[in-house]
């Protein structure tokens, strides 16, 4: 049943609502799971332990009072007598969190170049958000609306907003347009800490968009194609390891994934290549003269990075929407396919929840060296770059090539 | 003899010290010190100086010791009394509160009936016997000679004057160590002939004991051979008193004309110096010398110092002297009237000398380094001693430059290091306004030195940055807090201050008090006068301050 | 038709990783230091001229307030200098328990440092693993003394009072596991690929120039030198304590941030020695209650964490107060190497060397 195009645009709505509702559900809930982490590494008391008030400051001791305020800790404190929903203690922050970032005073300093100042910000969070058009969360249709939905009845929705052939590359393209938001937004405060972290950050994602994209040319040259969810699919299910064809693509995807997750730490300037934000050396880097709202957006693109980088390496190296990684769930549904298992049978398909999980994990890998690594120094970082990364993925591609002429 | 009467004369700083001394007389109240009702036959509490009101019978001889101590401790010394002698004298050495002290505080009224004035100057000890076979802490103290008896013999004392020549020379007879050993080595640096420190105690050696055995020597006490006891007598007695946990004992005979035992610093340093590298100290070869606790340096002059200590204590005595022949001639007048005796004089307390704190007085230069920096500086030295077991070294300001090329350079010296630099202003001195002392340290081996500059108002002094780099911020420093200038510097400005500011805050006259001191104490103001009054003198000078708001 | 010129920066007073109020102006050409130049002054509280108007007794309140860190080391270099002026003996149980704190400050001093030194090199955890220890020991001061930073621990002659019962319980719970908290420190920096990457070959600063600058402490014996003040002039009870000066020669930052591990490891030897051996006896020297100086000076230096901490005294006929008191402070002299550590680096490196120096700026400016 094909939708009309009024029912396209509908649907499509929808789809937006829900894909940038889950996005910007999840990056304050990223916020929230950074402090709790790295509390939880770092024996922190505070982050730890807190109950957390939504509406002002704790009064009293919270857990029993029955004010407003403490209803809510209560139930928070409530929360927390069972062991694993007592990390979720404090959730209530990243509402305080966003209300605060939303209500600080904006200042522009005198001498920042206005309209680039105002605009940057918002070049960063659109290019950040946008590339979520390409990017496959479902296989397939999410669910189909029921016979007796008005309107809609019996469309699918999907998980996905587009389907777009060159997927990729529009991810590639849109995402690399981010640096000109930090880059200008740098340059405009005309403030000198500002100017040499964007100049940082425009040395390092220059550096390293180079073996990011070569890295993901690997999955291009295997499958052969540019479509997000058919190189996903492709990477997960096309070849079983049984041959040396096989078990030399999965040491390569294997040996691919941390590559690329390391240039994405580095494109999305987390630690240890959060240079340009180098809080000890330059302050807060570009976005020292940033406040309020502005900041914000630097803050929450950012966040949309991570979970951006996160999806590529789930879906292009970690299996997509199958269970295993590394291209060994043709093996797994060899043995399974036909199992009377309706479970092991499940797992044999594809699903979203996979691909949620995988994406969680990366964030928390995020999150987790973060808290253990310190940061490289701006040569240090340049050498890596183009000394050891850059000559490596080359490799790499070379493998994949040969590999793909095997095949 | 017995206190009859206490008064406190005016100036009380209300320092709780008497009452600390003797809770039984004196009571320190919120403003002054009273004599305690139950001590006095008026049974009133008061300062007493006017009424002047005796002690109860019962506590004027129990309590006397502890008023004079009172008495001497009393740092404005407004503690007055009256001191008779009672028909129960107590023997002098029991009114002496602290038995090591070097004067003997009162002079007895009854002794000085017999037997001429006691001398307020440090009392010898008593002739020791020639073997010392029970007293052994006495002989090492008489041995040593305690700073107390290197005073008394400096000092010019008729009573330091005579000595027992011996036929014998000093020997030491037996060496033993009692238990309680913790192996520190200190005694084998100081006599290595004598001693032999293993692994778990100290013994003796075999060499030079009669017995030929090597032990502690504990049990036997065996008898070291006499060539060798006359030989190592200063280096063991040394040992014994370097010896932390002093279980090294020994026996001596002939102790008469002992000399104190050198000073082992020299010693020390020449085992230092070996050096397994530059800036590496072997610690291992030299073992560690026990902290030398303090000795002072006195300021501006040593000799003035001196001269002025000795001219104190001179006219001290001919007082007492005068004081005791007044009494004299007016006893024997009032003898010859038939009238009842005068009061015997009594004896200004001095002060009180606690057995923990004393100030070491400096000692002329016997270092080999301030001996080849005056050889070296030859008439630019003004002045070399010792003190608290510190090198000073103060030269003349033209040669000041000269002093640091060679404490740096010269190869006996390789004073590599400048530690400290600074500076003390003395507005009252004459010839000179400030001090600038260097604190050199030499890390290869292990000493330190000071130099001393004498600086007038106004005079520049050159700089030390070529030879020393470290003297860069330090003399910026001095410029900024002192205003003394240095010539060759390269960067002459203020460090710690602005740029502007105006004054040098270390001189004497620099006030502590000034522009934007709070005087008002905020608390009490209730009503707002002071702080409406506190803005209005801040406005006719100008400030502006804002009205703080009320919570 | 283009034209370069350096960059004029200045790293603070506010600034996150100047530990203080500290303001360094750097000429940068690129990110390279051409020139540096550290400028001071900003906390300068004229302690100096206060002591001079307060008492013997009074005047120690203020060392706590300079090296806030290290009170304890700053008390017992007050409390020793004015002994030495004073000519008083002080008893040997006040000796050990002098030292054991002084060690234990030293270890809390050497905690901050690598926290934060950590933290600006970019590694979080450490930070917070260092505060739990730096905690419990801070918990002992103020078993001690009832304070936890400005301790004011000592009194001149000795102490106020004897260990508090149960002192010695907590020290040892302490000692028991703290070795295993610097493996842990180290689990997570010493091998770390970043950690040596960033801090090897950095702030260099040899033996000679050391010297010369008359850098003392952690940063000297980095260098190859094992100057060190407990043993070459050995004050306290240090004579009587048995260890090791840890000494490294690669004169780097990771050469001195080994330094200061190992001397973490050996304060805690000090410590057990000091608990196992600690004598009987009294605490406090007699004492009059005012204490007059002659005319006499003295310098009394002790080995604080950050290095040669000195007191100058110069008492007059008669004073309650010192005529004049110096502080030879070992921040401000070590901050004079910067400069020298720095041009021709890097930005970053300029918190490297600001973090290995260990400066605290309540010292540096006084």
């Amino acid at each position: 049943m094909t939708p009309t195009l009024t029912q396209y645009l509908v649907i499509s709505l929808l789809q937006i609502v829900v894909v940038m509702g889950f996005v910007m559900t999840l990056v304050p809930l990223l916020t929230f799971a950074e402090r709790k982490v790295i509390g939880y590494v770092q024996v922190r008391l505070g982050a730890t332990r807190v109950a957390g008030g939504l509406w002002g400051a704790q009064r009293g001791r919270t857990h029993q009072s029955r004010t407003f305020t403490g209803g809510l800790n209560g139930f928070m404190w409530w929360l927390g007598r069972w062991p694993v929903i007592s990390i979720f203690r404090g959730l209530p922050m990243f509402i305080a969190d966003a209300l605060k970032l939303l209500t600080k005073e904006d200042i522009v300093p005198i001498e920042a170049d206005k309209a680039v100042f105002v605009l940057s910000p918002a070049l960063a969070m659109v290019a950040a958000f946008t590339v979520f058009a390409a990017i496959g969360f479902a296989p397939g249709a999410l669910f189909y609306f029921p016979a007796k939905f008005p309107y809609l009845g019996g469309l699918p929705f999907y998980g996905f907003l587009t389907d777009l052939n060159v997927g990729l590359l529009f991810i590639l393209g849109v995402a690399s347009v981010g640096v000109y938001g930090i880059v200008l937004g740098a340059w405009a405060s005309n403030s000198k800490y500002p100017l040499l972290g964007g100049l940082r950050s425009a040395a390092q994602i220059v550096s390293y968009e180079v073996p990011l994209t070569l890295s993901l040319l690997v999955p291009v040259v295997l499958t052969g194609s540019l479509n997000f969810n058919e190189m996903s699919t492709r990477m997960a299910t096309d070849i079983p390891v049984n041959g040396l064809v096989g078990i030399g693509r999965t040491l390569l995807m294997f040996v691919g994934f941390f590559v690329y997750t390391t240039c994405g730490f580095a494109e999305t300037n987390r630690t240890p290549f959060d240079l340009a934000e180098a809080e000890n050396e330059l302050v807060a880097g570009f976005h020292t003269e940033y406040s309020g709202m502005k900041f914000s957006f630097f803050f929450l693109s950012e966040y949309a990075s991570m979970i951006t980088v996160s999806a590529l390496a789930s879906a292009f190296f970690l299996g997509g929407h199958y269970l295993l990684p590394f291209g060994l769930q043709p093996t797994w549904n060899h043995f399974f396919q036909n199992s009377p298992s309706a479970f092991l049978a499940w797992t044999c398909t594809p699903s979203i929840l996979w691909f949620l999980l995988k994406i969680f994990f990366l964030l928390f890998v995020f999150l987790w060296v973060r808290a253990t690594v310190p940061r490289y120094r701006y040569d240090q970082l340049m050498d890596v770059g183009w000394k050891f990364l850059i000559p490596y993925t080359l490799v790499m591609f070379v493998i994949a090539a040969l590999l793909r002429y095997a095949a | 003899m017995a206190i009859t009467k206490v008064w406190i004369e005016e100036g009380c700083i209300v320092c709780n010290a008497c009452e600390a001394e003797c809770p039984d007389v004196f009571h320190v109240t919120e403003d002054s010190c009273h004599i305690k009702g139950e001590a006095r036959q008026d049974g009133k509490e008061s300062e007493n100086r006017e009424e002047k009101a005796e002690l109860k019978p019962d506590l004027q001889a129990n309590l006397e010791e502890a008023i004079i101590a009172a008495a001497a401790s009393c740092p404005v010394e407004v503690i007055k009394f009256d001191q008779v002698a009672s028909a129960a004298a107590k023997p002098t050495a029991a009114v002496v509160p602290v038995p090591t002290t070097p004067a003997t505080p009162i002079a007895p009224a009854s002794a000085a009936e017999a037997a001429p004035p006691v001398s307020p100057l440090p009392a010898t000890p008593a002739p020791m016997p020639h073997v010392v076979d029970t007293d052994i802490e006495n002989a090492v103290d008489a041995a040593l000679g305690t700073t107390a008896n290197i005073r008394a013999a400096a000092a010019p004392s008729p009573a330091a004057a005579p000595s027992i020549t011996e036929a014998a020379k000093p020997r030491v007879t037996k060496v033993w160590i009692e238990e309680g050993c913790i192996v520190c080595n200190a005694c084998e640096a100081d006599s290595p002939e004598v001693f032999r420190v293993t692994e778990t105690t100290c013994t003796i050696k075999a060499g030079v004991r009669a017995d030929g055995k090597e032990s502690e020597n504990r049990a036997e006490k065996s008898g070291l051979n006499p060539s060798d006891g006359e030989r190592l007598i200063s280096s063991i007695i040394t040992a014994a008193a370097n010896c932390p946990v002093e279980v090294i004992k020994y026996e001596v005979i002939g102790e008469a004309t002992l000399v104190p035992p050198p000073v082992v610093e020299a010693e020390a340093h020449a085992a230092v110096e070996v050096a397994a590298g530059p800036y590496v100290i072997d610690y291992k070869s030299a073992p560690n010398r026990q902290v030398v606790m303090p000795k002072t340096v006195p300021l501006p002059s040593l000799h003035t110092y001196q001269e002025e200590q000795k001219a104190a204590m001179a006219a001290d005595e001919a007082k007492w002297i005068k004081q005791q022949a007044d009494f004299e001639t007016a006893k024997a007048k009032a003898l010859a009237e038939g009238k009842d005796a005068p009061k015997p004089p009594v004896r200004a307390l001095p002060k009180k000398n606690d057995t923990d704190m004393e100030f070491p007085a400096p000692s002329e230069a016997k270092d080999p380094d301030l001996l080849h920096l005056m050889d070296l500086l030859d008439g630019k030295v003004s002045q070399a001693f010792e003190q608290s077991g510190e090198l000073i070294l103060q030269v003349h300001p033209d040669g000041l430059i000269e002093t640091l090329m060679f404490c740096k350079g010269d190869a006996s010296l390789r004073y590599e290091m400048l530690a400290d630099q600074t500076a003390t202003h003395y507005p009252a001195a004459n010839g000179f306004a400030f001090s600038v002392v260097y604190q050199l340290t030499s890390i290869s081996r292990r000493k330190r030195l000071r130099i001393r500059v004498l600086v007038k108002e106004g005079q520049d002094l050159e700089s030390a940055v070529e030879i020393y780099p470290s003297a860069n911020w330090m003399e910026r420093e001095i410029y900024d807090m002192f205003g003394i200038r240095f010539s060759g510097h390269p960067d002459m400005t203020r460090i710690l201050c602005p740029e502007d500011w105006e004054g040098y805050p270390l001189r004497k006259e620099y006030p502590t008090l000034g522009w934007g001191q709070r005087d008002i104490d905020f608390r009490e103001d209730r009503s707002g006068v002071l702080m409406r009054m506190a803005m209005e003198q801040a406005g006719n000078m100008g400030i502006n301050l804002k009205v703080p708001k009320a919570d | 038709m283009f034209k370069t010129e350096e960059m004029e920066i200045n790293l603070g007073p506010q600034h996150p990783s100047t530990h203080g109020v500290l303001r360094v102006k750097l000429h940068l050409d690129g990110e390279t230091i051409t020139r540096c130049t550290p400028m001071i002054g900003y906390l300068h509280r004229g302690v100096e001229k206060i002591c001079e108007n307060k008492t013997f007794f009074q005047g120690q309140v203020w060392t706590d307030r300079t090296d806030y860190v290290a009170s304890v080391s700053n008390n017992l270099g007050w409390a020793e200098g004015v002994e030495k002026l004073f000519g008083i003996t002080v008893p040997r149980r006040a000796h050990y328990i002098r030292t054991m704190l002084t060690e234990l400050n030293r270890i809390t001093s050497h905690l901050l440092w690598l926290g934060t030194h950590a933290l600006d090199i970019g590694a979080m955890t450490v930070f917070l693993y260092a505060f739990r220890e730096r905690e419990e020991i801070l918990s002992i001061f103020e078993a001690f003394c009832g304070a936890r930073l400005t301790t004011t621990a000592f009194r001149i002659g000795g102490l106020r009072e004897d260990l508090p019962p149960g002192l010695e319980k907590l020290v040892r719970a302490f000692q028991a596991r703290f070795l295993d908290c610097i493996d842990e420190y180290e689990t997570l920096l010493t091998e770390n690929r970043i950690w040596k990457k960033r801090t090897i070959g950095v702030a260099l600063l040899n033996a000679e120039d050391a010297i010369a600058l008359g850098v003392t402490g952690p940063v000297l014996r980095a260098a190859g030198s094992n100057y060190d003040i407990r043993k070459a002039f050995p004050y306290a009870s240090y004579a009587e304590m048995d260890f090791e000066v840890a000494t490294q020669t690669a004169a780097d930052t990771y050469a001195r941030y080994l330094v200061r591990l190992e001397e973490m490891r050996q304060a805690h030897r000090i410590i057990n020695q000091c608990l196992d051996g600690l004598p009987e006896g009294p605490v406090m020297a007699k004492l009059p209650k005012v204490l007059k100086s002659e005319v006499n000076e003295v310098y009394h230096a002790i080995e604080a964490p950050k290095g040669e901490l000195g007191y100058y005294f110069v008492g007059e006929k008669g004073g309650q107060n010192p005529y004049r008191m110096h502080i030879r402070a070992p921040s401000f002299i070590n901050l004079q190497a910067l400069s020298k550590m720095v041009v021709g680096r890097l930005l970053a490196d300029v918190i490297a060397a600001i973090g290995t120096l260990d400066v605290v700026l309540g010292e540096v400016d006084r």
